[in-house]
């Protein structure tokens, strides 16, 4: 199984809900914005995000619709659910929390 | 996951499963719009079209393998894989047609064995009536003394009863007698319910023509002839037709109005009875009975206190409960039993000294004041046993065959695995395999188990229930176990194959490694196969014994030259002078026969079942009858004067009756020794008198041999004889002792139907067929053993034959090595039966422990032999040897038989 490089386990999930609560986005436009925003440092491996797409979908945090997306292509645009909005709340409280204990622990100065 | 989510998501699971095909589409086209418009942010980046599109495709990786992992998130996998594995069992199973032949047939008959078993269960014991919420029914009946536990009441008792309890919602009488009924065809004697009015009301029957009977029909004696008929007797006489309702039937020639049908499936609510037509309770002198039941005593027979004929049914209230219901109607009884006065025991015909009147309730549906319900539950657990047996040798067996048919296959399986098949997928594909093989069964068990069900129709089970009387079928219920018993069957049979398949490196079979130690596992099953097949073995040895015994056993006279003719006058109304001349002509005209040497008439004939009669010994001063002396409960037969030299009995004190006794009838008595006994202690029985309910005094003039009446496994039977008038008019059998009774059977009843006006004659018989005819539960017994076990050693057999057949197949190259090399032919033979051998020996071992417990069970049904009789149980292993011999000889032979050269050259 490919992770993406240099991504904690489960974060990809956050990113996803994320990305998605900022507007309805297709698979393509969660992996370009990504790259956008963080300058290329958040590499995500296409063959893992479908399936993590569709396990968020199965799992009812987002829905999906269809429409048409760039060059005239029907495209599949995916949208936070409102489980997915409270399940994107918790997560992003826990990441700030385990960030700021990782911060606080790598400030500590070495004697 | 949550609840709420899990909710949540089932539908879009399900959504998944159901539209498979149009998602995996969807996903195609959500791929392709990806790579395309990662092939045009790269171009729009300077990347040359080409090259952009390669980078897309080689970031997403492996297209199919993407398109799996997304599946798998979608949860369908694991559904398409058993689709897969279902249509994957098929096509293996059609390619082993023999196989699957063997072991759908084989489960057929253990399933369908089962099945029959359960259906006889679900009829009997667990819903043995076809009646509304059944769960509140309560038999009532009294409890006279300790001898005496389930007495029926008398009808003004009930009626106090009926008319005053608050915890029950309804209290109903019946009693059920024989009758001769005639239609508009030819008279028949049918058990005929005799019901107070609100009997079915209170149990909840609604006809399914007409009307039932109602409290309206009860009125004054005799004033309501009414009948509602069965089900059976509707279809039988008036083919079904409307017309039925208001047409008229005669009981014992009295003329009857129809007013309904009750339900089919209907027949009361005692399990030995299954009553053809009811009628009102004030009907009872109506029925063309003869003694205290004629019309004589129409005004007496619901108004005599110690009349005991009638048997309650009452429906429980909402909320009472049996201890309150109990509490209620003793306190009823015990008041309307203070204004009478007292009786004794043996003034009402019981045995036993003491009267205590304690109401007994007791839930219908184990109501045993019926018959031997004890033995019988026992009966019905010693077949449910046998089947389960014989249904687990046969899963056994089937396991064995799955094994050698896995290894068989060990290369596809290994092939398989190598293309990356997880072990938990093959399991999984193996027990597919086998829960087809077990579903299959089952369904062709159905089949199976209609056929036993009629082969089961003709046999009596302890108690006289007879089978034909029951609606055996499968309903729901018995569908239901038959579904389970496949899928349980198939985990069990397909446990052995599924965990060797797990534990073999099938990876090395395909590299050619020999299967080694695979033949443990078979050797384990067949030992158990074999120890279960002992076990059926010894129960049916033990029935077998019983039967011989039973046949060869003193009946204290001898059955063989004895031939036996039932007339039953009552049939046709014939009566009066024409019976006596029908008498003596028969008489004249049987003893003219060639090889005839006597004939004489009795309404008994040994071995058929008696209804036992009270009668008590009064000393000649005390003239009242109701004296402190013994009492017996005997068989009551009137005999002509030949009888006792005709059936070979003799006479042991004073006299046998004569042609003046025949005339004089009633006065003068023959006791058999039992009852002479029970009456005489004193041991001086002639010139005494007897007394029956007050009603008849007999001398008694002779005593004679027991004999055994009843049933060969009985005890001797108090017995009382007298004297039978020329133009008796109740049904006789009429014995005749000839030199050789097989041909004098069919000539007899040539010569009688020859004589111009003659009433109905039946079942002329072998009286020696009786003596087997007695032990019909012990037949059943043996014969349902004997071929199940027969059966079971077969299907051990064919284990045995196949494990050594597989250790010749698989060692063959060994063999003819050792051969080249002198190996003695003994060493070789060791060589390929030592696994069946342990087997073998090991399954009798535990078998003979198993058998010494099990067969405990069977004792109270046998005779004259003990459950661990060594004998048996020798015969027993005996058979099983001789088998695994006869199994294992031919490929024995074959192993012997292997051409060194070629063995070693064809690896």
């Amino acid at each position: 199984m490919t992770k993406p490089s240099g991504l904690v386990q489960g974060t990809l999930d956050v990113l996803i809900l994320k990305m998605v609560a900022l507007e309805p986005m297709s698979g393509w436009g969660i992996i370009h914005r990504l790259r956008q925003t963080s300058a290329d440092a958040l590499q995500v491996s296409h063959g893992s995000l479908y399936p993590a797409l569709h396990k968020l979908e199965s799992d009812g945090l987002i829905e999906s619709e269809w429409r048409a997306g760039e060059g005239n292509r029907r495209a599949k645009f995916y949208t936070l659910t409102r489980l997915g909005r409270k399940q994107l709340h918790i997560e992003s409280n826990n990441w700030e929390r385990l960030s700021t204990a990782i911060s606080a622990v790598l400030r500590l100065r070495e004697v | 996951m949550s609840i709420r989510r899990f909710w949540h998501v089932i539908p879009l699971r399900l959504r998944s499963i159901a539209r498979r095909g149009a998602l995996d589409e969807q996903l195609d086209e959500e791929i392709h719009y990806h790579i395309e418009r990662e092939t045009a942010y790269r171009v729009s980046r300077g990347e040359s079209p080409a090259e952009a599109r390669a980078r897309a495709l080689r970031d997403f990786g492996g297209l199919e393998r993407y398109r799996d992992e997304s599946r798998d998130a979608r949860g369908v996998v694991w559904f398409d894989a058993l689709a897969r594995d279902v249509r994957f069992a098929l096509r293996g199973l059609a390619r082993a047609k023999a196989f699957m032949l063997v072991a759908v047939l084989t489960l057929a008959l253990g399933i369908g064995a089962n099945t029959a078993v359960y259906s006889l269960i679900d009829a009997v014991l667990l819903h043995p009536l076809n009646v509304a919420r059944a769960d509140r029914l309560v038999a009532i009946s009294q409890e006279l003394n300790p001898q005496n536990p389930h007495v029926p009441l008398s009808y003004p008792h009930y009626r106090g009863m009926a008319e005053r309890t608050r915890t029950l919602d309804g209290i109903a009488a019946f009693s059920t007698f024989e009758t001769v009924v005639a239609t508009a065809s030819t008279p028949e004697q049918l058990e005929t319910g005799v019901v107070s009015g609100n009997y079915f009301e209170v149990l909840g029957v609604r006809p399914q023509v007409g009307r039932m009977l109602s409290s309206a029909d009860d009125g004054a004696p005799g004033t309501h002839p009414v009948v509602v008929i069965s089900d059976a007797l509707w279809t039988r006489a008036f083919n079904r037709g409307s017309s039925a309702i208001g047409s008229s039937l005669r009981i014992g020639g009295t003329v009857y109005t129809i007013v309904g049908v009750a339900p089919r499936g209907f027949r009361g609510t005692v399990l030995t009875e299954a009553p053809q037509l009811w009628v009102p309770a004030g009907m009872l002198a109506d029925l063309g009975l003869t003694g205290f039941l004629s019309s004589a005593n129409r005004q007496k027979l619901l108004t005599l206190p110690h009349f005991l004929a009638w048997s309650l049914v009452g429906r429980l209230h909402e909320g009472a409960t049996l201890t309150s219901a109990t509490t209620e109607l003793n306190t009823i009884y015990a008041q309307e039993r203070a204004a009478e006065p007292k009786f004794s025991a043996s003034m009402l015909g019981f045995t036993g000294t003491s009267v205590e009147n304690r109401i007994r309730l007791v839930p219908i549906n184990d109501d045993a004041t019926w018959g031997d319900r004890d033995n019988l539950v026992r009966f019905m657990w010693i077949l449910w046993a046998v089947v389960v047996i014989t249904l687990m040798i046969a899963c056994f067996n089937l396991a064995n065959l799955l094994l050698v048919r896995n290894a068989e296959r060990s290369m596809e399986l290994g092939l398989r695995s190598s293309l990356g098949a997880s072990r938990a997928r093959i399991a999984q594909q193996l027990a597919v395999e086998s829960l087809i093989l077990g579903l299959g069964g089952a369904a062709s068990g159905l089949l199976v188990s209609r056929v036993a069900i009629r082969l089961l129709a003709s046999y009596t089970l302890p108690g006289s229930v007879r089978l034909q009387d029951l609606a055996l079928g499968v309903n729901g219920r018995v569908l239901a176990v038959t579904i389970a018993l496949g899928v349980v069957t198939s985990l069990i049979f397909g446990v052995a194959p599924v965990v060797q398949a797990s534990r073999t490196d099938l990876i090395a079979r395909l590299r050619g490694v020999k299967p080694s130690g695979r033949s443990r596992m078979r050797a384990i099953v067949l030992g158990a196969e074999v120890a279960l097949s002992i076990v059926l073995l010894i129960g049916a040895g033990l029935f077998v014994r019983t039967m011989q015994n039973g046949l060869r056993t003193d009946l204290g006279f001898n059955p063989a030259p004895l031939v036996a003719l039932r007339v039953n006058p009552a049939l046709s109304g014939d009566a009066g002078a024409m019976l006596a001349e029908f008498y003596q002509t028969a008489r004249e005209r049987a003893t003219a026969i060639p090889g005839v040497t006597g004939v004489a008439m009795a309404t008994h004939v040994p071995l058929e079942r008696i209804n036992q009669l009270p009668f008590t010994a009064a000393d000649r001063s005390d003239g009242r009858g109701n004296a402190t002396t013994a009492s017996v409960s005997a068989g009551w037969t009137y005999v002509s004067p030949e009888y006792f030299d005709v059936i070979g009995v003799p006479v042991l004190e004073g006299r046998a009756f004569t042609a003046e006794d025949s005339s004089r009838q009633n006065s003068a008595v023959i006791l058999n020794q039992a009852a002479a006994h029970a009456l005489f202690p004193d041991g001086h029985p002639l010139g005494r008198v007897i007394d029956h309910a007050g009603m008849y005094r007999l001398t008694v003039v002779g005593v004679v041999r027991d004999t055994k009446y009843t049933s060969v496994r009985d005890s001797h039977v108090p017995m009382v004889f007298t004297p039978m008038g020329p133009a008796f008019e109740d049904a006789v059998e009429l014995v005749v002792r000839a030199n050789r009774p097989a041909v004098v059977l069919g000539e007899l009843r040539r010569t009688l139907q020859a004589i111009p006006p003659h009433p109905p004659l039946q079942n002329v018989r072998l009286v020696a067929d009786q003596v087997s005819a007695a032990l019909e539960p012990q037949r059943f017994g043996a014969t349902l053993l004997g071929a199940y076990s027969l059966l079971a050693l077969v299907i051990a057999s064919i284990g045995m034959y196949g494990l050594v057949a597989f250790v010749v197949g698989t060692q063959h190259r060994e063999i003819g090595i050792r051969l080249a090399l002198g190996a003695e032919s003994g060493r070789i033979v060791s060589l390929v039966t030592s696994r069946v051998a342990i087997a073998v020996v090991g399954g009798v071992a535990v078998g003979f422990v198993v058998g010494v417990f099990s067969s405990q069970a069977l004792a109270r049904f046998l005779y004259d032999v003990a459950p661990t009789d060594p004998a048996t149980f020798a015969m027993a292993g005996l058979a099983m040897i001789v088998a695994a011999l006869t199994a294992c000889a031919v490929p024995v032979r074959r192993a012997l038989k292997i051409d060194p050269v070629r063995a070693i050259r064809t690896e």
